[in-house]
């Protein structure tokens, strides 16, 4: 999932600020070829994947007959809307919580 | 080795052959004592005590049930894997005093579990901050110097409120007894409960663990995030299972790191916000208090250890190997670590409680629990608290270090006993998750549960596979926060940014203060010499060299007024 796949790219790689690097490790030659999960068509067939999981995990809880303790298990698909919905929740609250606690990275230290 | 030696005692034996060895003589050493007291641990009987009497007090240094013997073979597996996992450490990495260091504290901690009186424990509490400060400070930076004094401080303070309470309770009850104590409302059982709350991470006191943990070195944050909070767990379940305030304590544990966990860079200090939620279960499971959830929370201790230490061993590699460990300087690891990269998916698969994975079969019993108990509301942010385990430490970790944007960054896989331990270390994870019976035998309650029905695989599964599919649509949709070089502020702050302003405001305060009343003293003062001056001075009266004969005369004056006035 990275550039060449055509997702939007999510790190700043190359970081002039970031630290040294070890010994151990050196930065890529140009001539490289592509990794893996750099060919599109890997990366599509992965999700092809998840959506088939998807789709079946939702058939299953129509099909399926599972007992619920809590009251709001009985909800129909249930578990795949609390779980989508409560990362998606997550997240947009941790953006507002970044707005609230980021400071500068040096931000003990400069005091 | 007899059985009836207490393992604290191989394990300090132990540190001591570590430091005076060197080379593969001390490898051997350092494999061979968690096996060798692993073997002696399996002849312990629950009942085993060794008492001391002195001082007025029976002393219990050495007490066997089946709680502590779980935990201890809990630390002795976690000893022999994080020694595995540090055996290619060379001597300017500080390797002889990381060994020692290693070694003393997980003897600590075996002591701590197997103590059977509240002065022992306090002996052992302190002994873990003690010697596990080294591993912070064996990094060598400004940060990790600072972070570790922060650290030693507040586990300090921790073990002076334990012996607080412990002599306050003697005191009261006459018994220094490490057992149940509840809160009965004494003041005594709140400051053992703050003691181990310190440990724990409770909410506004869990400061130290995302501040020192990612300071540590490669190798020794795995040991750190095996012992510490897990002995507070430990205590926990001993002295105040039941207490209903630790399940709501446990509940606010599980929700807030996981926002942190979203936004934070460093990805060690995601894995000890991640500690914190996995630990709020565990304490959520405590207070429940029933034999369910008390074998939910030690259960999902024992799994904790496990894949907590093999996303840090992981996490570890890649630090060690490339330098870095900011989600912003890596990504597309697997190119050159695909073996570390499985492994890490492993524990992420693990601490996610993805079916055949541990965490399904341990933390689903405190949900479980929770649920019998009537605490439908709770269970709720419980619920919620488990797809978020899955976004932080399921999906970022492995994604941002491993798959991501390629950094470019181009390395090998680490030295193969770092490969060895985390290999090991999956393959227990697995094994729980596949076999609980196994642990499930080994647990302070008789087991009448079992995690996998159609309902429960179905439903977990489906939580899980839709969390995926959501991170999927936010990376896609671009409402994923970037990770950014920033530091975010939490309970810390009151200690590492408002606690000094503070103090220089109140010193600022007081020393103008202290200068006004200075002055307004001198002031005073030197008037006061201007008066006495005038008398006193070269040309006052009173200074005048007066002739012997003119004293006489007033001391005559003096004895004539004196009988004057007394007659």
């Amino acid at each position: 999932m990275s550039h060449e796949t055509g997702h939007p790219p999510l790190l700043r790689g190359g970081d002039p600020e970031a630290p040294p690097l070890s010994h151990r490790a050196r930065m890529k030659d140009s001539d490289e070829p592509p990794g893996m999960w750099d060919k599109t068509e890997n990366t599509r067939r992965l999700f092809r994947v998840l959506y088939a999981a998807c789709a079946i995990l939702v058939i299953l809880d129509l099909v399926v007959h599972r007992h619920a303790e809590h009251p709001w298990e009985h909800v129909v698909e249930f578990y795949p809307l609390y779980g989508f919905l409560g990362i998606v929740i997550l997240v947009i609250a941790a953006k507002g919580l970044r707005r609230l606690a980021m400071r500068p990275e040096d931000y003990y230290d400069a005091g | 080795m007899p059985a009836e030696v207490p393992p604290f005692a191989v394990f300090f034996v132990g540190a001591l052959l570590v430091a005076l060895t060197r080379g593969h003589l001390r490898r051997l050493i350092l494999l061979l004592v968690p096996v060798l007291g692993g073997l002696a641990l399996l002849g312990l009987e629950p009942g085993t005590t060794l008492e001391i009497r002195t001082l007025g007090y029976t002393l219990v240094p050495f007490r066997v049930d089946r709680l502590s013997l779980l935990f201890g073979y809990l630390f002795h597996l976690a000893t022999f894997l994080g020694n595995l996992y540090a055996l290619h450490l060379e001597d300017d990495e500080h390797a002889g005093l990381q060994h020692t260091a290693a070694m003393l504290y997980a003897g600590s901690a075996l002591g701590a579990v197997f103590a059977g009186d509240l002065i022992s424990l306090f002996v052992f509490w302190e002994l873990l901050a003690l010697t596990s400060v080294f591993l912070v400070w064996a990094s060598h930076t400004e940060k990790a110097l600072r972070a570790g004094i922060r650290y030693l401080v507040i586990h300090v303070l921790s073990g002076v409120l334990l012996l607080s309470g412990a002599l306050m309770r003697a005191h009261q009850t006459g018994s220094i007894e490490f057992g149940a104590i509840g809160l009965d409302g004494s003041v005594a059982a709140w400051l053992i409960l703050i003691a181990f709350g310190i440990k724990a991470g409770f909410p506004l006191l869990h400061g130290w663990l995302t501040d020192a943990y990612p300071e540590g070195t490669p190798t020794g944050t795995v040991f750190l995030s095996a012992f510490t909070t897990k002995v507070a767990v430990f205590a926990l379940a001993r002295s105040f299972a039941g207490t209903e305030l630790l399940v709501y304590v446990g509940v606010v544990m599980t929700c807030f790191p996981i926002f942190y966990a979203v936004i934070e860079n460093d990805l060690r200090r995601v894995l000890s916000y991640s500690m914190i939620n996995q630990i709020g279960f565990m304490v959520t499971g405590i207070g429940i208090g029933t034999a369910l959830a008390v074998n939910g929370a030690v259960a999902h201790a024992f799994a904790d250890v496990l894949f907590k230490g093999l996303l840090f061993m992981s996490t570890g590699a890649v630090l060690y190997m490339t330098g870095r460990i900011k989600g912003s300087d890596l990504g597309g690891l697997y190119k050159t670590m695909p073996v570390t990269a499985t492994l890490c998916i492993v524990g992420a698969a693990s601490i996610s409680a993805f079916p055949l994975f541990s965490a399904f079969v341990t933390k689903s019993m405190i949900m479980s629990a929770a649920l019998h108990e009537g605490y439908y509301w709770l269970w709720l942010p419980l619920l919620f608290a488990s797809a978020g385990v899955l976004e932080h430490a399921g999906i970022k970790i492995p994604y941002f270090a491993f798959f991501g944007h390629d950094s470019g960054i181009r390395t090998q896989e680490p030295p193969r006993n770092m490969l060895l331990a985390m290999a090991l270390a999956a393959v227990v994870c697995v094994g729980i998750g596949t076999f609980p019976t196994v642990l499930y035998s080994l647990l302070p309650y008789a087991v009448d549960y079992w995690p996998y029905d159609v309902s429960h695989v179905l439903t977990q599964t489906q939580l899980l596979v839709f969390g995926i599919l959501a991170v999927y649509v936010l990376i896609r949709t671009g409402i994923y926060p970037p990770e950014l070089r920033a530091t975010n502020i939490d309970a810390e702050w009151s200690y590492r940014w408002l606690g000094p302003r503070v103090v220089h405001a109140v010193g600022g305060a007081v020393a103008r203060i202290d200068g006004a009343v200075r002055s307004a003293t001198m002031g005073l003062v030197s008037s006061l010499l201007g008066v006495a001056a005038r008398g006193h001075g070269q040309k006052g009266p009173l200074a005048r060299t007066w002739p012997t004969g003119s004293m006489v005369l007033w001391v005559a004056v003096l004895l004539g007024v004196s009988l004057i006035l007394y007659l």
